[in-house]
């Protein structure tokens, strides 16, 4: 499958065509009879008028008129049997009328109308899309859970991994998903113009405190927590945001990115009532905008031809490119917690956030010993960086124990695959995906629901599909500045992305509210 | 869900939905029925497909509906079935051209692959709204007995002032199909 304008040109010609034959097609026909004693009224606008005579004929007239007893037009005279007798113009009395029945012709009809309205809406998406490639493509693995209804998007893995040189491992809670049962079902899907490489797809199964949840550090570690207390009180430049963070229920918190500098941080101040003594935390459910996309394929389409020298330089061992490749994701940061210390000061208690606008990853910040008095935490980010799903204070109770668990079975599109399932099992091989692949990998689960915590590790890396249109933006000048002076680049990009953010937040949301 | 799977399952769907549920369909001879703007300059009765108490299906063009009896022009010559016997009747005026809109909803929904992951969208959008569309537009031209009176059937049929005394039914003959 090929996409880029050209796939655009040619189903947006494609559809054009169909509506424009369809449209002269699927006219409606209204029809009326209307008695001779009740001439005057007949629908003067009708474009045709039937006059069914006693005898059985019929004139077909256009350019008709009923005056008095009169009537008139010009048309054809048809047989008992509908064969053309005469053609020309005609005239004769209404007394020799049977029945009139006019016929209206209407080449929009409703479902013609709402096709229509379709229609431009569809084109004025592939449009966009054809112009804003970066932020209509382009994903990476998606994960979905099977029998959990409705089945939200809940994990999105390796987003930063993009070539092999950056594979990783990447932690996700499944939060969201309660299963009575003892098998996870999970759907991984590659829904984007990208070559994925998947070494492994493990879930990891928690302990979990009666009562209680089981969350994730950045790190990797699980600690049970016995207690979540939502803020008393969320404050931000704009104002009040405790409504956006109280509940995980996909109604976030975020805001828009400077104009002058896509780095430009902001401040978000929570405070949360006395938590009890013991070791507390603080659990932050969040994802990106599509701001780190943006970024990402501009950077691709400021490579453009050179690309692939600039992957080969970073697969070579290149170390000092491999550092400079992270180094515009170091520059936005991740969400940073920030506690007050002895000498008034805010100093960073940990942080949270991987790559990624599509799934809302929760993770938890250690903040050490409950003080006893209201906690108040900053959380520090960039502007437009980031969406804010729920914040919470924790009582952690220790670490939590954990089951490593493998598939026990993989299907491909529904169908057992088993060499997938080596693939996937044994850490040397690979699986690779292409667009459009869909694998459901099966667990087998210990314990009961209310007693486990589930999360999917996942270790690999994508290859993004280099677009056509990209290479018109190739740019080494821009490319290199990505790679030696990542400020100043998220400066001179600032614009650029700015012209595009209203569009693409508008386009992020209205899909959303779809997706819930 | 993955992209052209997605898009795979819509267009089973949307083929589904049109064929099975949404359109409506009679026992015309293919091409007899005119499209709307030929039948408005036409003057023939719609296909008339009636089903007596006795279970006996009729099919043929709507001749004329009067009081006592409808009468119907089949392949075999004029057949009048008592109005107490009929138990349906289903009449289409002309050719709706619904499997154009279902064609469009088929471009429409094939359109969406060049959304990027806005198909997860726009291509249930196409599916639904053209599967309901075409459902639609193919019962404009269609009226059923007993969901209408039988006298207002009586415009779709090539006589609807009733058969004029002086006509021989003998001679009437059949539409020949386009």
């Amino acid at each position: 499958m090929r996409f880029g304008s050209s796939t655009t040109g040619r189903s947006v010609a494609f559809l054009l065509f169909v509506s424009i034959l369809t449209t002269a097609c699927a006219s409606k026909l209204t029809r009326q009879l209307v008695e001779p004693e009740s001439a005057a009224t007949l629908d003067r606008k009708a474009a045709i008028l039937k006059a069914h005579m006693l005898d059985g004929r019929v004139y077909v007239l256009r350019d008709w008129n009923v005056a008095g007893a009169r009537v008139s037009g010009d048309g054809e005279l048809l047989g008992v049997n509908r064969a053309v007798e005469n053609t020309g113009t005609f005239g004769f009395s209404i007394d020799s009328v049977a029945i009139f029945e006019t016929n209206s012709l209407s080449t929009y009809p409703p479902a013609v109308a709402a096709l229509s309205i379709l229609t431009v809406a569809s084109v004025g998406l592939a449009i966009y899309c054809a112009t804003a490639e970066k932020v209509c493509f382009g994903s990476c693995p998606t994960f979905y859970v099977e029998g959990d209804a409705p089945a939200d998007l809940q994990a999105e893995g390796f987003s930063a991994s993009v070539s092999p040189a950056l594979e990783a491992t990447d932690l996700d809670a499944l939060y969201r998903v309660e299963l009575p049962g003892d098998e996870l079902r999970l759907r991984m899907t590659n829904e984007a113009l990208e070559t994925h490489v998947v070494r492994y797809v493990d879930v990891l199964a928690a302990s979990r405190a009666e009562g209680g949840r089981t969350f994730a550090t950045r790190s990797g570690e699980l600690w049970q927590a016995t207690q979540l207390i939502e803020a008393s009180s969320c404050m931000a430049e704009q104002g009040d945001c405790r409504e956006e963070v109280a509940v995980f229920d996909g109604l976030e918190r975020y805001s828009l990115a400077d104009s002058a500098d896509l780095a430009a941080r902001e401040y978000v101040d929570l405070e949360f009532p006395a938590l009890p003594a013991g070791e507390i935390g603080i659990v932050i459910a969040a994802r990106q905008t599509l701001m780190s996309t943006y970024l990402f394929y501009q950077g691709l389409a400021f490579m453009g031809t050179s690309a692939g020298h600039w992957l080969a330089a970073l697969e070579r061992g290149d170390s000092a490119l491999k550092a400079r490749a992270g180094g515009i994701g170091q520059v936005l940061g991740r969400v940073e917690v920030l506690l007050k210390n002895e000498s008034n000061d805010w100093v960073v208690a940990g942080d949270v956030g991987e790559t990624g606008p599509l799934a809302t990853d929760v993770q938890l910040v250690r903040l050490g010993a409950s003080s006893g008095e209201p906690l108040r935490v900053r959380l520090r980010l960039t502007r437009g960086l980031w969406r804010l799903d729920w914040i919470a204070a924790a009582v952690l109770e220790g670490r939590a124990t954990v089951q490593r668990l493998s598939p026990r079975l993989v299907l491909r599109d529904g169908i057992q695959d088993d060499e997938a399932l080596r693939q996937i099992v044994d850490r040397d091989a690979k699986l690779v995906t292409l667009p459009g692949d869909v694998y459901t990998f099966v667990y087998a689960l210990p314990a009961s629901g209310a007693e486990r915590e589930l999360f999917v590790e996942t270790r690999g890396y994508y290859l993004e599909w280099m677009r056509e249109e990209w290479l018109s933006d190739e740019n080494p000048a821009s490319a290199a500045q990505i790679f030696l002076d990542p400020p100043a680049a998220l400066r001179a990009l600032a614009p650029r992305f700015k012209q595009i953010e209203p569009k693409m937040e508008e386009l992020f949301w209205s899909s959303r509210y779809v997706r819930q | 869900m993955s992209a052209s799977n997605y898009i795979g399952r819509g267009l089973l769907c949307l083929l589904a939905s049109v064929l099975v549920l949404g359109c409506a369909r009679n026992t015309a001879p293919s091409g007899w029925l005119s499209p709307a703007a030929e039948a408005s300059h036409e003057a023939y009765g719609g296909w008339a497909m009636v089903r007596d108490s006795a279970g006996t299906q009729t099919d043929g063009e709507l001749i004329a509906v009067n009081r006592d009896s409808v009468y119907v022009l089949t392949t075999g010559g004029l057949v009048v079935i008592p109005v107490r016997r009929v138990a349906k009747l289903n009449v289409t005026g002309y050719n709706s051209a619904a499997g154009t809109l279902a064609l469009w909803g088929l471009a429409g929904t094939l359109g969406t692959i060049s959304h990027g992951w806005l198909l997860l969208f726009s291509s249930p959008a196409w599916i639904i709204t053209s599967s309901i569309a075409a459902a639609a537009h193919s019962r404009e031209p269609r009226e059923i007995y007993p969901d209408v009176e039988l006298n207002k059937l009586r415009i779709y049929a090539r006589f609807p002032q009733g058969i004029p005394a002086v006509t021989d039914r003998r001679q009437l003959r059949p539409k020949a199909r386009s």
